[in-house]
């Protein structure tokens, strides 16, 4: 399939259906009802790293809820885990429940997922790749 | 940047698709461009900007 993907390409609907499939294929959190919207930032990825930290708690104080997933740095210079992983004490790695009342609570939460329960095909595509 | 441009795209796709398991309402999509970024223009960075935020309407 990915050898496909990549001769070929996919279309607006194929990317779509292969991205619900992709999240459909785990768990997915579960947040209570609530007025706040649940959002997220995404990057296309590069040297920087200065968007996360200050957006995440920007967005807490404006009335979102933010579940952060993060990652480790691909590079020289590091990622966001990488430098809040810094500080001691501060953990990166939660339990789903503390996520969600985090989240509740405070606005946001910045974290890794690091269970095989979350988008396991994505993880099984990554493995057949290398 | 240590890793090819193919490398850091597939991170960047796992990446958003555990987003997803997030059941969000919206997604900032943060295109960065410059070289040391997959878009190396400004314009680069609008189309994929334009691309992606369609495919995730």
């Amino acid at each position: 399939m990915l050898m496909a993907i990549y001769f070929s390409g996919l279309n607006t609907a194929e990317t779509r259906a292969l991205t619900l499939a992709m999240r459909d294929s785990g768990d997915t959190l579960k947040f209570p009802r609530d007025k706040r919207p649940l959002v997220d930032k995404h990057s296309t990825g590069g040297v920087g790293d200065k968007v996360s930290l200050p957006l995440a708690p920007l967005l807490a104080c404006l009335g979102f809820r933010v579940p952060m997933i993060s990652g480790r740095g691909l590079g020289i210079t590091g990622g966001t885990l990488d430098k809040l992983d810094s500080i001691p004490g501060f953990k990166t790695t939660l339990p789903t429940e503390q996520i969600i009342d985090i989240v509740q609570k405070v606005g946001c939460v910045i974290w890794r997922e690091q269970t095989e329960r979350m988008v396991p095909a994505d993880k099984n595509c990554m493995r057949c790749a290398m | 940047m240590t890793g090819t441009g193919a490398e850091h795209s597939a991170d960047c796709f796992i990446d958003s698709f555990q987003k997803l398991a997030e059941n969000l309402d919206a997604l900032v999509l943060d295109v960065k461009f410059g070289t040391a970024a997959f878009m190396q223009t400004k314009a680069d960075a609008r189309q994929t900007g334009a691309r992606d935020g369609f495919a995730g309407q």
